[in-house]
Protein backbone atom coordinates (compact mmCIF):
# COMPACT_ATOMS: atom_id res chain seq x y z
CA UNK A 1 0.00 0.00 0.00
CA UNK A 2 2.63 2.21 -0.05
CA UNK A 3 2.87 3.27 -3.54
CA UNK A 4 -0.26 4.89 -4.69
CA UNK A 5 -1.55 7.15 -7.14
CA UNK A 6 -0.72 10.57 -8.02
CA UNK A 7 -3.75 11.88 -5.37
CA UNK A 8 -3.40 9.90 -2.85
CA UNK A 9 -0.45 9.82 -0.64
CA UNK A 10 1.91 6.85 0.22
CA UNK A 11 2.01 5.77 3.70
CA UNK A 12 5.28 6.93 4.35
CA UNK A 13 3.80 10.55 3.27
CA UNK A 14 1.32 10.18 5.37
CA UNK A 15 3.38 9.22 8.07
CA UNK A 16 5.72 12.26 7.64
CA UNK A 17 2.46 14.20 7.47
CA UNK A 18 1.14 13.07 10.67
CA UNK A 19 5.19 13.20 12.38
CA UNK A 20 4.85 16.84 11.32
CA UNK A 21 1.25 17.32 13.43
CA UNK A 22 -0.95 16.80 10.59
CA UNK A 23 -4.17 15.38 12.37
CA UNK A 24 -5.84 15.13 8.34
CA UNK A 25 -2.82 12.35 8.50
CA UNK A 26 -3.79 10.54 11.16
CA UNK A 27 -7.01 9.83 10.07
CA UNK A 28 -6.08 9.21 6.41
CA UNK A 29 -4.11 6.20 7.83
CA UNK A 30 -6.42 5.13 10.18
CA UNK A 31 -9.11 4.82 7.19
CA UNK A 32 -6.55 3.29 5.13
CA UNK A 33 -5.70 0.66 7.71
CA UNK A 34 -8.79 0.42 9.88
CA UNK A 35 -10.81 -2.42 7.96
CA UNK A 36 -7.61 -5.17 7.54
CA UNK A 37 -6.54 -4.51 11.32
CA UNK A 38 -9.94 -5.05 12.90
CA UNK A 39 -10.23 -7.93 10.44
CA UNK A 40 -7.17 -9.37 11.41
CA UNK A 41 -7.48 -9.30 15.16
CA UNK A 42 -11.29 -10.18 14.66
CA UNK A 43 -10.27 -13.61 13.11
CA UNK A 44 -8.19 -13.63 15.84
CA UNK A 45 -9.95 -12.67 19.06
CA UNK A 46 -12.89 -14.02 18.13
CA UNK A 47 -14.98 -11.35 20.77
CA UNK A 48 -16.30 -8.89 18.70
CA UNK A 49 -16.09 -6.20 21.20
CA UNK A 50 -13.11 -7.26 22.53
CA UNK A 51 -11.07 -7.21 19.28
CA UNK A 52 -12.61 -3.70 18.39
CA UNK A 53 -10.77 -2.76 22.01
CA UNK A 54 -7.84 -4.63 20.71
CA UNK A 55 -7.73 -2.80 17.42
CA UNK A 56 -8.05 1.02 18.65
CA UNK A 57 -4.88 0.25 21.07
CA UNK A 58 -3.30 -0.79 17.85
CA UNK A 59 -3.34 2.28 16.33
CA UNK A 60 -2.80 4.06 19.35
CA UNK A 61 0.45 2.19 20.06
CA UNK A 62 0.95 2.54 16.35
CA UNK A 63 0.38 6.64 16.86
CA UNK A 64 2.42 7.29 19.80
CA UNK A 65 5.53 5.07 18.39
CA UNK A 66 5.12 6.58 15.05
CA UNK A 67 8.43 8.19 15.09
CA UNK A 68 10.22 5.07 16.23
CA UNK A 69 9.04 3.70 12.56
CA UNK A 70 11.80 3.06 9.60
CA UNK A 71 10.44 4.14 7.57
CA UNK A 72 12.33 2.59 4.84
CA UNK A 73 10.24 -0.61 5.75
CA UNK A 74 6.52 -1.26 4.60
CA UNK A 75 4.32 0.52 6.76
CA UNK A 76 1.35 -2.43 6.47
CA UNK A 77 3.72 -4.55 7.83
CA UNK A 78 5.40 -2.84 11.08
CA UNK A 79 1.33 -2.21 11.71
CA UNK A 80 0.76 -5.66 11.41
CA UNK A 81 3.32 -6.59 13.76
CA UNK A 82 1.68 -4.43 16.41
CA UNK A 83 -1.10 -5.66 15.79
CA UNK A 84 -0.46 -9.58 15.96
CA UNK A 85 1.72 -8.78 19.28
CA UNK A 86 -1.57 -6.89 20.29
CA UNK A 87 -3.53 -9.86 19.26
CA UNK A 88 -1.77 -12.27 21.01
CA UNK A 89 -0.81 -10.23 24.80
CA UNK A 90 -4.68 -10.08 24.88
CA UNK A 91 -4.98 -13.40 24.34
CA UNK A 92 -2.68 -14.61 26.76
CA UNK A 93 -3.67 -12.16 29.13
CA UNK A 94 -7.99 -13.25 29.58
CA UNK A 95 -7.72 -16.44 27.82
CA UNK A 96 -9.85 -16.20 25.39
CA UNK A 97 -11.23 -19.22 23.97
CA UNK A 98 -9.57 -18.49 19.99
CA UNK A 99 -11.53 -21.33 18.21
CA UNK A 100 -14.56 -21.44 17.68
CA UNK A 101 -15.32 -24.81 16.36
CA UNK A 102 -18.69 -24.03 14.20
CA UNK A 103 -20.23 -20.82 13.14
CA UNK A 104 -23.89 -20.19 12.73
CA UNK A 105 -25.48 -17.97 10.75
CA UNK A 106 -26.60 -15.88 13.49
CA UNK A 107 -22.81 -15.08 14.33
CA UNK A 108 -22.04 -14.31 10.30
CA UNK A 109 -25.04 -12.34 9.64
CA UNK A 110 -23.20 -10.04 7.15
CA UNK A 111 -21.82 -12.57 5.16
CA UNK A 112 -24.97 -14.84 4.65
CA UNK A 113 -26.84 -11.74 4.18
CA UNK A 114 -24.69 -10.84 1.22
CA UNK A 115 -24.44 -13.68 -0.34
CA UNK A 116 -28.03 -15.16 -0.11
CA UNK A 117 -28.63 -12.46 -2.84
CA UNK A 118 -32.85 -13.02 -2.31
CA UNK A 119 -33.87 -11.49 -6.02
CA UNK A 120 -32.65 -13.73 -8.54
CA UNK A 121 -32.05 -17.07 -7.08
CA UNK A 122 -34.50 -20.00 -6.13
CA UNK A 123 -34.64 -20.87 -2.47
CA UNK A 124 -32.92 -24.16 -2.67
CA UNK A 125 -29.83 -22.14 -4.59
CA UNK A 126 -30.22 -19.52 -1.76
CA UNK A 127 -29.85 -21.69 1.18
CA UNK A 128 -26.97 -23.68 -0.59
CA UNK A 129 -25.14 -20.30 -1.18
CA UNK A 130 -25.43 -19.56 2.35
CA UNK A 131 -24.58 -23.09 3.59
CA UNK A 132 -21.22 -22.74 1.30
CA UNK A 133 -20.29 -18.98 3.40
CA UNK A 134 -21.32 -20.29 6.70
CA UNK A 135 -18.68 -23.66 5.85
CA UNK A 136 -16.00 -21.48 4.98
CA UNK A 137 -16.63 -18.58 7.57
CA UNK A 138 -16.46 -22.19 9.97
CA UNK A 139 -13.33 -23.65 8.26
CA UNK A 140 -11.35 -20.33 9.18
CA UNK A 141 -12.53 -20.34 12.50
CA UNK A 142 -11.91 -24.00 12.88
CA UNK A 143 -8.51 -23.16 12.51
CA UNK A 144 -5.82 -23.01 14.88
CA UNK A 145 -5.32 -19.19 15.86
CA UNK A 146 -1.42 -19.20 14.26
CA UNK A 147 -2.87 -20.97 11.27
CA UNK A 148 -6.16 -18.40 11.14
CA UNK A 149 -3.59 -15.62 11.56
CA UNK A 150 -1.80 -16.62 8.49
CA UNK A 151 -4.85 -17.61 6.40
CA UNK A 152 -6.01 -13.83 6.79
CA UNK A 153 -2.44 -12.32 6.26
CA UNK A 154 -1.72 -14.46 3.39
CA UNK A 155 -5.03 -14.85 1.45
CA UNK A 156 -6.93 -11.91 3.17
CA UNK A 157 -4.43 -9.08 3.23
CA UNK A 158 -2.37 -10.79 0.40
CA UNK A 159 0.95 -10.45 2.31
CA UNK A 160 3.87 -12.30 1.05
CA UNK A 161 5.49 -15.17 3.01
CA UNK A 162 8.30 -13.44 4.11
CA UNK A 163 6.07 -10.42 5.39
CA UNK A 164 4.25 -12.62 6.96
CA UNK A 165 7.22 -14.14 8.50
CA UNK A 166 8.49 -10.64 9.78
CA UNK A 167 4.65 -10.02 11.14
CA UNK A 168 4.63 -13.34 13.32
CA UNK A 169 7.91 -13.30 13.81
CA UNK A 170 8.07 -17.00 12.67
CA UNK A 171 10.78 -18.65 10.47
CA UNK A 172 9.90 -18.53 6.73
CA UNK A 173 9.81 -22.23 6.66
CA UNK A 174 7.06 -22.63 9.84
CA UNK A 175 4.92 -19.68 7.53
CA UNK A 176 4.81 -21.84 4.37
CA UNK A 177 4.17 -24.91 6.69
CA UNK A 178 1.79 -23.13 8.47
CA UNK A 179 -0.46 -22.13 5.34
CA UNK A 180 -0.23 -25.49 3.86
CA UNK A 181 -1.44 -26.82 6.61
CA UNK A 182 -3.97 -24.48 7.31
CA UNK A 183 -5.48 -24.63 3.86
CA UNK A 184 -5.34 -28.61 4.08
CA UNK A 185 -7.36 -28.43 7.13
CA UNK A 186 -10.07 -25.96 5.72
CA UNK A 187 -10.49 -28.50 2.80
CA UNK A 188 -11.08 -31.15 5.35
CA UNK A 189 -13.26 -28.77 6.88
CA UNK A 190 -15.19 -28.40 3.72
CA UNK A 191 -15.24 -32.04 2.79
CA UNK A 192 -16.85 -33.33 6.02
CA UNK A 193 -19.46 -30.82 5.77
CA UNK A 194 -20.76 -32.70 1.79
CA UNK A 195 -18.20 -29.67 0.53
CA UNK A 196 -16.17 -31.65 -2.70
CA UNK A 197 -15.37 -30.50 -6.47
CA UNK A 198 -17.06 -31.25 -8.67
CA UNK A 199 -15.19 -32.44 -12.11
CA UNK A 200 -15.30 -30.34 -15.09
CA UNK B 1 -20.22 -12.06 -7.31
CA UNK B 2 -22.33 -14.70 -5.48
CA UNK B 3 -21.79 -17.57 -8.59
CA UNK B 4 -18.18 -16.97 -8.29
CA UNK B 5 -17.94 -17.34 -5.44
CA UNK B 6 -18.81 -21.10 -6.02
CA UNK B 7 -17.05 -21.47 -8.73
CA UNK B 8 -13.88 -19.91 -7.03
CA UNK B 9 -14.23 -22.60 -4.27
CA UNK B 10 -14.86 -25.30 -6.53
CA UNK B 11 -11.58 -24.62 -7.98
CA UNK B 12 -9.49 -24.54 -4.92
CA UNK B 13 -10.80 -27.56 -3.41
CA UNK B 14 -10.76 -29.15 -7.24
CA UNK B 15 -6.93 -27.89 -6.90
CA UNK B 16 -6.43 -29.05 -3.49
CA UNK B 17 -7.39 -32.67 -3.97
CA UNK B 18 -5.53 -32.71 -7.28
CA UNK B 19 -2.47 -31.92 -5.16
CA UNK B 20 -1.63 -28.77 -7.03
CA UNK B 21 0.01 -26.54 -4.31
CA UNK B 22 0.45 -23.32 -6.05
CA UNK B 23 -2.89 -23.15 -7.53
CA UNK B 24 -4.79 -24.00 -4.64
CA UNK B 25 -2.96 -20.88 -3.37
CA UNK B 26 -3.78 -18.46 -6.15
CA UNK B 27 -7.40 -19.83 -5.68
CA UNK B 28 -8.16 -19.92 -2.43
CA UNK B 29 -7.00 -15.80 -3.04
CA UNK B 30 -9.47 -16.04 -5.06
CA UNK B 31 -12.00 -17.35 -2.65
CA UNK B 32 -11.27 -14.81 -0.12
CA UNK B 33 -11.64 -12.20 -2.73
CA UNK B 34 -15.21 -13.00 -2.96
CA UNK B 35 -15.89 -12.90 0.85
CA UNK B 36 -17.72 -9.70 1.98
CA UNK B 37 -15.37 -7.61 4.09
CA UNK B 38 -15.65 -7.16 7.78
CA UNK B 39 -17.92 -4.43 9.04
CA UNK B 40 -16.16 -1.61 10.98
CA UNK B 41 -17.84 -0.34 14.24
CA UNK B 42 -19.29 3.20 13.43
CA UNK B 43 -17.29 5.71 14.92
CA UNK B 44 -14.30 3.73 15.39
CA UNK B 45 -12.09 6.28 13.63
CA UNK B 46 -13.18 8.80 16.08
CA UNK B 47 -12.49 6.65 19.23
CA UNK B 48 -9.55 5.76 18.27
CA UNK B 49 -8.42 9.36 17.37
CA UNK B 50 -9.97 10.65 20.97
CA UNK B 51 -7.96 7.60 22.79
CA UNK B 52 -4.73 8.48 21.32
CA UNK B 53 -5.22 12.02 22.54
CA UNK B 54 -5.59 13.54 18.97
CA UNK B 55 -9.38 14.49 18.35
CA UNK B 56 -11.57 16.02 21.12
CA UNK B 57 -14.75 13.76 21.72
CA UNK B 58 -17.13 16.05 20.47
CA UNK B 59 -20.03 16.46 22.83
CA UNK B 60 -23.85 15.85 21.28
CA UNK B 61 -24.72 19.27 19.77
CA UNK B 62 -27.75 20.78 21.79
CA UNK B 63 -31.46 21.65 19.95
CA UNK B 64 -31.11 24.97 19.49
CA UNK B 65 -35.09 25.90 21.05
CA UNK B 66 -33.49 23.95 24.06
CA UNK B 67 -30.65 26.52 24.31
CA UNK B 68 -32.37 29.69 24.19
CA UNK B 69 -35.11 27.99 26.38
CA UNK B 70 -32.46 27.29 29.08
CA UNK B 71 -30.80 30.79 28.40
CA UNK B 72 -34.14 32.62 28.40
CA UNK B 73 -34.87 31.10 31.97
CA UNK B 74 -31.46 31.48 33.23
CA UNK B 75 -31.58 35.35 32.36
CA UNK B 76 -34.77 35.82 34.05
CA UNK B 77 -34.02 34.42 37.31
CA UNK B 78 -31.11 36.57 37.43
CA UNK B 79 -33.49 39.25 36.63
CA UNK B 80 -36.05 38.75 39.47
CA UNK B 81 -33.19 37.60 41.50
CA UNK B 82 -31.65 41.11 41.31
CA UNK B 83 -35.62 42.75 41.54
CA UNK B 84 -35.95 40.86 44.67
CA UNK B 85 -32.29 42.12 46.54
CA UNK B 86 -33.46 45.48 45.25
CA UNK B 87 -36.95 44.89 47.25
CA UNK B 88 -35.84 43.54 50.33
CA UNK B 89 -34.68 47.23 51.98
CA UNK B 90 -37.91 48.15 51.69
CA UNK B 91 -39.93 44.70 52.74
CA UNK B 92 -37.34 44.09 55.65
CA UNK B 93 -39.08 45.18 58.52
CA UNK B 94 -42.70 44.22 58.17
CA UNK B 95 -41.16 40.83 57.57
CA UNK B 96 -39.31 40.81 60.60
CA UNK B 97 -42.45 42.25 62.53
CA UNK B 98 -44.63 38.67 61.16
CA UNK B 99 -41.16 36.49 62.44
CA UNK B 100 -41.67 37.51 66.49
CA UNK B 101 -39.70 35.77 68.65
CA UNK B 102 -42.68 35.52 71.05
CA UNK B 103 -45.06 34.29 67.94
CA UNK B 104 -42.07 31.25 67.50
CA UNK B 105 -42.37 30.41 71.06
CA UNK B 106 -45.87 29.50 70.84
CA UNK B 107 -45.66 27.59 67.82
CA UNK B 108 -43.09 25.01 69.17
CA UNK B 109 -44.66 25.07 72.34
CA UNK B 110 -48.06 24.15 70.90
CA UNK B 111 -46.17 21.41 68.96
CA UNK B 112 -44.56 19.75 71.47
CA UNK B 113 -47.90 19.73 73.35
CA UNK B 114 -49.68 18.13 70.30
CA UNK B 115 -46.55 15.55 70.15
CA UNK B 116 -46.81 14.43 73.46
CA UNK B 117 -50.41 14.41 73.46
CA UNK B 118 -50.58 11.89 69.77
CA UNK B 119 -47.98 10.00 72.01
CA UNK B 120 -49.98 9.51 75.07
CA UNK B 121 -53.20 8.51 72.76
CA UNK B 122 -50.58 6.16 71.18
CA UNK B 123 -49.46 4.64 74.61
CA UNK B 124 -53.08 3.62 75.77
CA UNK B 125 -53.27 1.79 72.60
CA UNK B 126 -50.02 -0.02 72.98
CA UNK B 127 -51.21 -1.06 76.50
CA UNK B 128 -54.28 -2.19 75.24
CA UNK B 129 -52.93 -4.27 72.36
CA UNK B 130 -50.45 -6.04 74.73
CA UNK B 131 -53.02 -7.31 77.54
CA UNK B 132 -55.03 -8.75 74.00
CA UNK B 133 -51.74 -10.14 73.22
CA UNK B 134 -50.63 -11.85 76.80
CA UNK B 135 -54.46 -13.30 76.86
CA UNK B 136 -54.39 -14.89 73.65
CA UNK B 137 -50.59 -16.20 74.39
CA UNK B 138 -51.67 -17.87 77.09
CA UNK B 139 -54.64 -19.60 75.67
CA UNK B 140 -52.27 -20.46 72.93
CA UNK B 141 -49.84 -22.30 74.57
CA UNK B 142 -52.37 -23.98 76.66
CA UNK B 143 -51.88 -28.00 75.93
CA UNK B 144 -55.05 -28.47 74.69
CA UNK B 145 -54.44 -25.53 71.68
CA UNK B 146 -51.11 -26.73 71.66
CA UNK B 147 -52.09 -30.26 70.28
CA UNK B 148 -55.24 -28.81 68.15
CA UNK B 149 -52.06 -26.90 66.53
CA UNK B 150 -49.61 -29.78 66.19
CA UNK B 151 -52.68 -32.34 64.86
CA UNK B 152 -53.55 -29.56 62.43
CA UNK B 153 -50.00 -29.33 60.69
CA UNK B 154 -50.01 -33.38 60.15
CA UNK B 155 -53.74 -32.92 58.68
CA UNK B 156 -52.25 -30.64 56.23
CA UNK B 157 -49.14 -32.60 55.32
CA UNK B 158 -51.04 -35.34 54.95
CA UNK B 159 -53.38 -33.83 52.41
CA UNK B 160 -50.49 -32.02 51.18
CA UNK B 161 -49.09 -35.81 50.20
CA UNK B 162 -52.00 -36.81 48.58
CA UNK B 163 -52.68 -33.96 46.81
CA UNK B 164 -49.22 -34.35 45.08
CA UNK B 165 -49.67 -38.42 44.35
CA UNK B 166 -52.93 -37.51 42.92
CA UNK B 167 -51.37 -35.04 40.43
CA UNK B 168 -48.71 -37.36 39.64
CA UNK B 169 -50.62 -40.35 39.03
CA UNK B 170 -53.01 -37.77 36.24
CA UNK B 171 -50.18 -36.87 34.51
CA UNK B 172 -49.98 -38.02 30.76
CA UNK B 173 -47.33 -37.44 27.69
CA UNK B 174 -50.48 -37.14 25.55
CA UNK B 175 -50.76 -33.59 26.40
CA UNK B 176 -47.47 -32.93 25.39
CA UNK B 177 -47.73 -34.77 21.89
CA UNK B 178 -50.95 -33.08 21.13
CA UNK B 179 -49.89 -29.95 21.79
Amino acid sequence: MSSRGNNVPADVELVQQALAGSQEAYRLILTRYQRPVISLVRRMVSEAALAEDVAQEVFVKAFRALDSFDQRRKFSSWLFKIAHNSAIDQLRRRQVDTVALETTDSEQPDLVAVIADTSVDSPATRMERRDLAAAIEGAVSSLRPEYREVVVLRFQEGLAYEEIAQVTGLPLGTVKTHIFRARKAMARHLAARGWSPTKG
Amino acid sequence: MKRHLHRAVNEWLRDEDEGRSQQAESSLTGVFSYLPVQPIPVGFAERVLARAGLAPILAPAQPWAAVWTLRAALSLSLVLGALFLLLLPSYLPSLLGIVHPGRVTEIGVAALVGVFHRLGVGLVIWRALTSVGAILSSALSSPPFMTAIALGILLSIGAFRFLHDLVVSERSSQYVSSA
